[in-house]
């Protein structure tokens, strides 16, 4: 872990102070970022997100089919698993990640697990009782430059945007017995119901007296307190958490929350724009028998 | 022997290609921003991610070599990268055999990270190509590239380069790395049964593989390095 | 961990001078094996085999077991290998180097990916009931070349053991006890055997079956698993100096007939043994 000097310090937070951070932004000011969905032909859905210069995620998204959890058998369920490769930073090679894998993985499930996320779950239940999809997220993190929950979050909705589950047709046996079956027909395959509420998260970091989002690395290491807020289209608050050891006063928080849901707002608007954008010219690709190239690791900021 | 028919009577593979036609391989140098050098290759559907940090510190004492630097390799496959998704355990190691001007880094530590993003066959190698151009682009020298590739044996016809399919029919398959400059064999491994009076063939091949590989390699690294050298010429 | 003093410079030199003359600080030449003796116990399945003095047992043991999801029909074949301090200071008890995980790798490319043993043929009944067979590996005496002769010592295990007989009537299994019926052998295909090479200088002069010294010196490394049928089982070269090509297509012949030298000891034992549990 690199430590600051204290005119480090004073640098950053003075910069805030005057809403010019050292990379030239504003507080509140978002960094550029690369989005492709579709780049894993093996999961279900997949998508990149390369946030700014280095914040590097991929997500990829498998469903599989389960039994039904014995108290709640009308449903399906989703898992989130974050992991740090020790491509992102040397700090993650052996076990040394797995205290960070924890924390993202529990901040994700947090928001993702429950009704909250606006997924239908009862959807995802295919005999009541019995079988049901189990949505396995898979997030990886190849690359750091700060930022990361927010580009997990995002790269998730994008993820599941672009996930398609397959169709399954059930038989009635009769005696309460039902069979089923899973269509193999890729076009039959359709996406997760509600996923247009998915909230993203917008993480604000307190420094000095002003807070400011999409921090840096270095940004991150003077961080007094910082608050992640998950919000979805509607502008619903749909998690909350605070990090760091520095207190938050009750009004600046609340100040911080009605900016990170202006933020957040004004975030997923852009992503849902491009999400249909990119399948949209994905769609016509494919009717006009071009060949779909995807970008891959070769698009950088 | 297998049930699926991998190579066509007209002498067609399962993706259409010949018996001694490589996969599309596309590289690139320099795609992380934290470690020292970085590359991504994809070999076909097979995509690896290769991370360089170093040479630097050794980080527990007692590995300390007096007249080298030492290497460490860890080795980690993407939930996400097979058809069935599957926790697969970490320091799965694969000792790469890279050959690196160690001993002019004594008392070093140079730590490779590779990550399997997805899986379609011929991991190593492509893991051995990854590492040799993040190795380049950490700047590390070295003797020459280490080029790996692999080949196989179906229906006593010598193939080249096999896919995920292939490799799980059963057949044998063979990975080789080369110094390409030399010729000389820098790692040979193989699994399942292949009969010693195809070794031969079926190693040429391997080798072939290995030189067309290079030719790619090189032009990728002197591709990306090019701007220095016309700065320099300026 | 006690890290192995490295030889001195004198002894390397004497190594390799002597080597450019063909010959071998034991006496032998290059491509000779050490002596051979494999000792069976009274129960089936436990060899103790000694090479030169490194030495390994093998003991074979086998239970009823749920066979895995995915392979239902496929009995399972598993190896352990313990290496304790016993055989040399280096090794440390309870975490394996290096070395021992790369030794257990071989065996199990030469022995279970090369399908020596037929799995199928464990199935009691699919899905439900298969056998188990474990082979343990101890090494107790390290003088080099531990691969090949916990190689030896496996396959032979595995060919001397026999596992209790089943019957199966309906969904009844029945396993009847060594005293009741005579044990059945396990269905072996072929008979891996692992040689193992060393080179030295620059990879002009090699040898076959190096000693713990030889080890020690030398610059690269090479196993290769074989079978009577001439087929390859295994491969590995990892590390080490890089090679011609040629050399390794002539250390492959090599193999060839020193696989076909070893299995015919280990057949001529396996017969003198069997004799002489028939005479008695």
């Amino acid at each position: 872990m690199p430590y600051l000097s204290q005119a480090e310090r004073d640098y950053i937070t003075e910069g805030v102070q005057s809403d010019l951070r050292a990379d030239g932004r504003g507080r509140l000011d978002y960094r550029a970022l690369v989005l492709e969905t579709g780049i894993i032909s093996q999961a279900n859905g997949s998508a990149r997100v390369r946030l700014g210069d280095g914040t590097d995620v991929l997500v990829g998204v498998k469903v599989e089919i389960d039994q039904v959890e014995p108290d709640a058998d009308n449903v399906g369920k989703v898992v989130c698993n974050v992991e740090c490769s020790p491509s992102a930073s040397q700090q993650f090679e052996g076990h040394g990640a797995d205290d960070l894998n924890n924390e993202l993985t529990q901040a994700l499930q947090r928001v993702l697990g429950g009704p909250q996320c606006g997924i239908n779950f009862e959807k995802l239940c295919i005999i009541k009782g019995q079988q049901c999809w189990i949505v396995y997220i898979d997030a990886m993190i190849l690359d750091y430059s700060g930022n990361v929950l927010d580009t997990i979050f995002m790269a998730t909705k994008a993820a599941l945007f672009n996930t398609r589950i397959p169709k399954t047709q059930i038989q009635d046996l009769g005696d309460g017995e039902f069979e089923f079956e899973v269509l193999d027909d890729v076009e039959d395959a359709e996406r997760l119901d509600g996923i247009e509420n998915i909230p993203i998260g917008v993480t604000l970091n307190k420094i000095g007296t002003g807070h400011i989002i999409d921090a840096s690395p270095l940004e991150e290491l003077c961080t007094e307190a910082k608050l992640t807020i998950a919000v979805n289209k509607d502008s619903q608050i749909c998690g909350i958490q605070k990090g760091a050891e520095g207190g938050i006063e009750p009004g600046l928080m609340s100040e911080m929350i009605q900016t990170a849901k202006r933020i957040g707002q004004s975030l997923i608007q852009q992503l849902d724009q491009k999400l249909q954008d990119e399948e949209q010219q994905v769609d016509e690709k494919r009717l006009n028998g071009e060949n779909i190239e995807k970008l891959g690791f070769f698009a950088m900021v | 022997m297998s049930r699926l028919e991998l190579l066509t009577p007209e002498g067609l593979r399962v993706d259409g290609r010949r018996p001694n036609e490589l996969r599309k391989i596309i590289a690139k140098t320099s795609v992380l921003a934290q470690a020292d050098g970085s590359a991504y290759i994809e070999q076909g559907n097979t995509k690896v991610l290769a991370a360089v940090y170093g040479p630097q510190e050794v980080r527990h004492r007692m590995q300390i070599l007096h007249d080298r630097a030492i290497i460490n390799v860890e080795f980690n496959v993407a939930p996400f990268s097979t058809s069935e998704r599957k926790k697969r355990s970490k320091n799965d190691k694969y000792d790469n055999g890279i050959k690196l001007q160690t001993s002019q880094f004594p008392r070093s530590q140079i730590d490779i990270y590779l990550q399997v993003l997805q899986h379609d066959g011929g991991t190593l190698q492509a893991c051995i190509n990854a590492a040799t151009m993040a190795l380049i682009d950490a700047g590390i020298p070295m003797i020459d590239y280490v080029c790996a590739s692999t080949a196989g044996c179906i229906d006593k016809q010598p193939v080249l380069d096999l896919n995920y399919l292939e490799e799980s029919s059963d057949s044998p398959e063979l990975t080789v790395a080369i110094l390409p400059r030399t010729g000389k064999v820098n790692l040979m491994s193989m699994e399942s049964r292949l009969h010693v009076d195809m070794l031969e063939s079926v190693a040429s091949l391997a080798t072939e593989g290995c030189e067309q590989i290079h030719t790619i390699l090189d032009a990728v690294v002197r591709d990306t390095t090019q701007h220095l050298k016309d700065s320099l010429m300026q | 961990m006690v890290r192995e003093a490295d030889p001195s410079l004198n002894e390397k030199q004497f190594v390799l001078q002597s080597l450019k003359e063909g010959l071998r600080v034991d006496g032998r030449r290059p491509y000779d094996f050490r002596s051979l003796q494999l000792s069976f116990h009274s129960d089936f399945g436990h060899v103790q085999v000694q090479l030169g003095r490194t030495r390994v047992s093998a003991k074979v043991s086998a239970e009823v077991v749920r066979p895995r999801a995915d392979k239902p029909t496929e009995g399972l074949l598993l190896f352990n290998t313990e290496i304790s301090p016993m055989a040399s200071p280096a090794f440390e008890v309870g975490r394996p180097s290096e070395e021992e995980v790369l030794i257990s790798r071989t065996i199990e490319k030469a022995l279970r990916r090369s399908r020596a043993v037929d799995t199928e043929g464990l199935c009691i009944v699919a899905g439900e009931k298969v056998w188990s067979i474990r082979v343990d590996l101890h090494f107790f005496d390290h003088e080099g070349n531990l691969v090949d002769c916990a190689c030896i010592a496996a396959i032979t295990a595995l060919l001397h053991f026999r596992r209790p007989d089943v019957t199966v009537i309906g969904e009844e299994v029945t396993i009847h006890s060594l005293d009741q019926r005579n044990p059945v052998p396990l269905s072996v295909h072929h008979i891996p055997i692992c040689v193992s090479f060393s080179f030295f200088d620059g990879g002009e002069l090699l040898v076959v079956d190096p000693s713990i010294l030889e080890e020690q010196i030398r610059e690269g490394d090479m196993t290769i698993a074989m079978n009577i049928h001439k087929e390859i089982c295994a491969l590995s070269k990892a590390g080490g100096i890089p090679l011609e090509m040629d050399q390794i297509i002539r250390c492959s012949k090599i193999a060839t007939t020193k696989t076909a030298e070893i299995t015919e000891m280990i057949q001529k034992a396996l017969a003198d043994d069997k004799a002489k549990r028939q005479a008695k």
